[in-house]
């Protein structure tokens, strides 16, 4: 037993080192904060001293960092758990919550993306075709997010809380049944579109010790609730990376872990797309998101590498749990918001 | 050449159909000898394990995976009696213990309450009323028990291949009829199923030793081949696959250990 912590521990530093670019992303951003330290470029506000802002910084980032360990082992996306606590349980405006909540899904679905790609479990012509209606609906989505919130303000968040919380309960469900999904589709028809796509691929599998040879299907429909999945993503500033891998897996007919490989690196393309919109608007607050890019980035190794033998089903539950409590106070938020009344409860 | 395994309700007179069927057929006859053998091999005490068949899960156990690691470990040590052949277990889980595995004569013995009460009474020198009250509480522990571990009635009579009730035929009929069906072509234990049990042994075995570190795992082998079954993040894989490598590294009937993360969204 004693070996194998002491095995662990050295796994977590060789992975330090063997993933260069997250560590030299990690050192610049520290670097970053210390030279604002030095600096004194921390100034505070009226109701803000430097101490209080520097207790953000540290306490988003280990936050951030406990949300991505959760997540990786709960195989939940961290902006699905980020967004609405944040919307429901602080009074910070809806849309720099909205544009972390998109970086702290982002940097959930990055920290996996090169690793999937190596391993060519994401298969890059599935991840080309189905980036084109995500990325539409991710901006799409941040759009609409910026209109309503300039139209109609308060309420306009009010209705987002509203719909958020509403959205969660279907989230919460799907995450609770585990979507039904199955290992190996075998689809009976292969249609001609997806035929003319090539949305085929093998990879190796080792525990069949053989290769896996797959073909989606329903490229059109696929397509379809790809845009709609990047509307819900850039609109709420969620990753919903359950959903993509849902579909992948169940509409299109990809095996589970092509699947989840996929959306992993969708999601970050999403994403990444659907930010520009909240940056050009000046909702991204570098100094605010930073901790929780950071944390995310941290987290995701830690939670990859080390608690292995902790059950996903078992956190699953607790961050449903959350979940839930979440959406019951952003409806009630969101009705307060729309309607102009106090209610009393949390 | 065949295994007998006896599932027999408390005061049915199981235990002596089944030591009279071995002795006929000169087999060997097991049933604390499987718990004695499990608690030997994995350091349990054999109370723990006792405990895990004979009452039936509280709530902790919806939570905690205690009771099914020493389930796990109880099959492994059948599964080693098993697959030596000429085998007679009784004890209320072995049709549960060994299911899937073809060719075994599963037998389920009860009595009617009346005889069992009788057979309690004389035993443990008690009331009428405090055995039926015994009685009552050993089937309704025993069925939730089977409920919550296999999804299944102990007491379904299609869960076996002979159901016999003593009360309504004599000890010596239900010996003859057990020594009668096991002669059947249906419960030789072939070649072929020699094979299945010692790849269920060898899984079992693993399954016990993973449970330490993997509550949920579920484990298949073929010819030294072993497939770990795990629903985890698909981001961990990488550090599972490794990590049960290292443990499983010392088993030299281990010849190849692959590791099939089922992705969880």
């Amino acid at each position: 037993m004693e070996k194998k912590k002491l095995k662990r521990k050295s796994r977590f530093w060789s992975l330090v080192t063997s993933v260069p670019e997250l560590s030299i992303l990690i050192l610049l951003i520290v670097g970053g904060y210390l030279v604002m330290g030095f600096a004194s470029k921390v100034q505070g506000t009226e109701i803000l001293s430097p101490t209080d802002i520097w207790l953000i910084i540290v306490g988003s980032f280990l936050i951030s960092t406990a949300i991505a360990i959760l997540a990786v082992i709960g195989g939940i996306g961290g902006g699905v758990i980020f967004t609405p606590i944040m919307l429901g349980f602080t009074s910070l405006d809806s849309l720099v919550i909205r544009a972390t909540g998109l970086v702290v899904a982002m940097f959930s679905g990055l920290i996996s993306t090169g690793p999937f790609m190596r391993s060519k479990l994401a298969n890059i012509k599935v991840v080309i075709y189905c980036g084109f209606p995500i990325t539409v609906g991710a901006i799409l989505g941040s759009v609409a997010a910026i209109r309503l919130h300039n139209a109609l303000g308060l309420v306009g968040d009010g209705i987002v809380r509203l719909s958020l919380g509403m959205l969660m309960i279907i989230i919460a469900y799907f995450l609770f049944t585990g979507g039904g999904k199955t290992e190996y589709p075998e689809p009976k028809h292969i249609d001609a579109f997806s035929a003319k796509m090539r949305l085929n691929g093998s990879y190796w599998e080792e525990s069949l010790g053989k290769v896996v040879n797959y073909h989606l299907v329903r490229a059109v429909p696929g397509g379809i609730m790809f845009i709609f999945l990047g509307f819900i993503a850039g609109f709420f500033g969620l990753g919903g990376g359950a959903f993509l891998t849902g579909t992948l897996n169940l509409v299109m007919m990809a095996p589970v872990k092509v699947a989840a490989a996929c959306s992993g690196v969708l999601l970050a393309i999403s994403n990444a797309t659907a930010i520009w919109t909240y940056i050009t608007y000046g909702a991204l607050i570098a100094v605010f998101a930073a901790p929780w890019m950071l944390g995310q980035v941290v987290g995701g190794i830690l939670g990859a590498h080390l608690l292995i033998s902790i059950r996903a089903s078992f956190v699953r539950k607790v961050l449903i749990a959350i979940l839930l409590i979440s959406c019951i106070k952003l409806v009630l938020r969101g009705i307060e918001e729309i309607f102009g009344i106090d209610i009393p409860i949390i | 050449m065949a295994i007998i395994i006896i599932s027999r309700a408390s005061y049915s007179h199981g235990r002596v159909v089944a030591e009279k069927v071995a002795e006929e057929l000169n087999y060997k006859c097991v049933s604390r000898e499987v718990i004695s053998l499990a608690a030997e091999e994995y350091g349990v005490p054999e109370a723990w394990l006792k405990d895990a068949f004979e009452t039936g899960p509280s709530i902790l156990d919806r939570f905690k995976h205690g009771k099914k690691k020493y389930i796990a470990y109880v099959r492994a040590a059948l599964l080693e009696y098993a697959v030596q052949d000429n085998l007679v277990y009784h004890g209320l889980a072995g049709a549960f213990l060994l299911e899937g595995i073809p060719n075994i004569l599963r037998v389920l013995i009860s009595a009617t309450m009346e005889e069992r009460i009788k057979h309690m009474m004389e035993i443990r020198h008690v009331s009428e009323k405090e055995a039926r009250k015994a009685i009552e509480r050993f089937d309704a522990e025993r069925k939730k028990w089977a409920k919550f571990f296999y999804g299944k009635d102990p007491w379904d009579i299609n869960e076996y291949d002979l159901g016999l009730v003593i009360g309504r035929i004599t000890v010596e009929d239900a010996i003859k009829k057990i020594l009668e069906t096991v002669k059947m072509p249906s419960f030789q234990i072939t070649d072929e199923v020699k094979k299945i049990l010692k790849d269920e042994y060898l899984a079992a075995k693993v399954k016990s030793d993973l449970m330490n570190f993997y509550s949920d795992v579920e484990v298949t082998a073929d010819d030294g081949v072993v497939t770990i079954h795990l629903k985890r993040s698909i981001r961990q894989q990488d550090a599972i696959t490794e990590d049960i490598k290292e443990i499983l590294m010392e088993m030299p009937e281990v010849k190849e250990v692959r590791v099939n993360i089922i992705p969880v969204y």
